[in-house]
């Protein structure tokens, strides 16, 4: 569960560029203006180079991305 | 751009109407779905006529694609081979391509109203097969989906799981009455006035009046008068598409969240026909640049995602038709894009999001930059 969180927020730094992501892990990235499509896909990406799972961008919906914990959530289905 | 589907009110009232047996059915209790599919034969026979050339082409295309999409279906399971998904893809393109093509020879008749769209339910499908999305192709529910009436002609473009789920479920009373039959019935209150009311109006007092010559003056009422023209139409045919696919028990995407008050054209996108920019969002621009980042075509993510950017806004344009004036427009849209997200990355930007005018001034802009994208579409420019 660690390492998911902590894979998580490397992730999500990576895509937005920006350590405030670690500040709330509840905090809307959509609202915030801190993820756009370009970030999702960078997601896909990162998330491929660590992990080696392939996905397509319409494996992953918006709401997984929204925050942080979302996106554990969604690590946990997928990971495993 | 005219979309005849409820083109006059005559139109919207009747198929109103025809929505009362789906109320009634769901009030009591039962599955609204039977009735949706059976009420699709007696509107497409409405829209398209029941002996004519448009009837024809689009029973023919409707066959061929579902040959395709089962051809698929099952021989996906036995050749696991991406040269066959490309096959798939690209035979599904072949009608639209020819149609459109047609403007050039004189079998300039041929083409029905919505094949764009229906398209692209259909292009979603066996992308959607090939990522393995989908395990069980149910004929019904799947050619319903493609051929969901409401939305057949512009859109909203729904999504496969999206369109089962509420397809397959019966909404208790109350929750129907409230979420979906009030909201429906509001809703088509709202594209009267918005079609036959405000984009009328523009229509008939501003942009007919205008001199047949092209001067500046009649070029920039022009572009003002028919960017809200196309809003309060396309927004109209919204309305009615939306709420009556609600009435049929369908919760259908939105189309548009009050464009003109974007502060950037990236922003704009995400509120100027919703449906659309998320699908060529998901199933272009994401793809593009995840593909070009996996094999490394790009060095920087920013260049992956600008000439994304360039490729699906052209891609865009294009769609819309094989004429100078879309390539034009499909070009500017992609470069507005670019030069939004170099100024969004900027130090000016973080400057100037603190300043007081910082709202009003950047929606004006961006109102300008919107005009003038929609100028190009209109081929006013290239029409003399």
């Amino acid at each position: 569960m660690e390492n998911l969180k902590e894979l998580a927020l490397d992730i999500m730094e990576a895509a937005c560029e920006t350590d405030e992501v670690r500040e709330d892990l509840d905090l809307d990235l959509f609202e915030a203006g801190l993820i756009d499509s370009l970030a999702a896909v960078v997601v896909l990406v990162e998330l491929e180079e660590r992990t080696g799972i392939k996905l397509q961008p319409t494996d992953m919906e918006r709401e997984d991305i929204s925050t942080v914990n979302h996106f554990i959530d969604f690590l946990e289905k997928k990971v495993g | 751009m005219i979309f005849s589907q409820y083109g006059s009110i005559f139109s919207v009232v009747m198929f109103s109407l025809l929505l009362i047996p789906a109320v009634i059915m769901n009030l009591s209790g039962k599955r609204i779905k039977y009735y949706g599919i059976l009420l699709n034969i007696p509107m497409l026979i409405f829209l398209f006529g029941l002996k004519s050339l448009q009837m024809l082409q689009f029973v023919v295309f409707i066959v061929c694609e579902f040959i395709l999409l089962y051809g698929f279906y099952y021989l996906r399971k036995k050749v696991k081979a991406n040269w066959l998904y490309y096959i798939v893809l690209a035979l599904s393109m072949v009608p639209i391509i020819v149609i459109k093509l047609c403007v050039y020879t004189p079998f300039n008749m041929l083409g029905f109203a919505g094949i764009s769209y229906i398209s692209f339910r259909i292009w979603q499908l066996v992308v959607e097969m090939h990522d393995e999305h989908i395990e069980e192709l149910k004929f019904l529910d799947t050619i319903y989906f493609v051929t969901f009436f409401p939305t057949l002609s512009s859109g909203p473009i729904d999504r496969y799981h999206r369109f089962l789920q509420d397809l397959n479920k019966v909404v208790p009373q109350n929750d129907y009455i409230e979420n979906y039959l009030m909201f429906g019935l509001g809703r088509i209150g709202k594209g009267m006035i918005y079609k036959f009311g405000l984009a009328f109006m523009i229509n008939q007092y501003v942009m007919t009046p205008l001199p047949e010559e092209h001067t500046i003056w009649s070029t920039i009422v022009y572009m003002y008068a028919y960017t809200l023209y196309l809003f309060f139409d396309f927004a109209g045919y919204s309305h009615f598409a939306i709420g009556t696919s609600y009435i049929l028990g369908i919760k259908v995407g939105e189309n548009f969240n009050m464009p003109f008050l974007a502060h950037n054209m990236k922003e704009f996108w995400e509120r100027w026909h919703i449906s659309l920019s998320q699908w060529f969002g998901d199933y272009i621009y994401k793809r593009f640049v995840l593909n070009t980042l996996r094999n490394k075509v790009f060095k920087s993510r920013k260049t992956a995602s600008r000439v994304g950017n360039m490729v699906t806004m052209l891609v865009m344009g294009i769609w819309h038709g094989p004429y100078l004036f879309y390539i034009v427009y499909g070009l500017y849209e992609g470069a507005a894009l670019v030069v939004t997200d170099i100024y969004l990355k900027s130090k000016t930007y973080r400057k100037f999001k603190q300043m007081k005018c910082y709202d009003f001034v950047s929606r004006v802009v961006c109102f300008q930059v919107i005009a003038f994208g929609m100028l190009l579409f209109s081929g006013y420019l290239f029409s003399f």
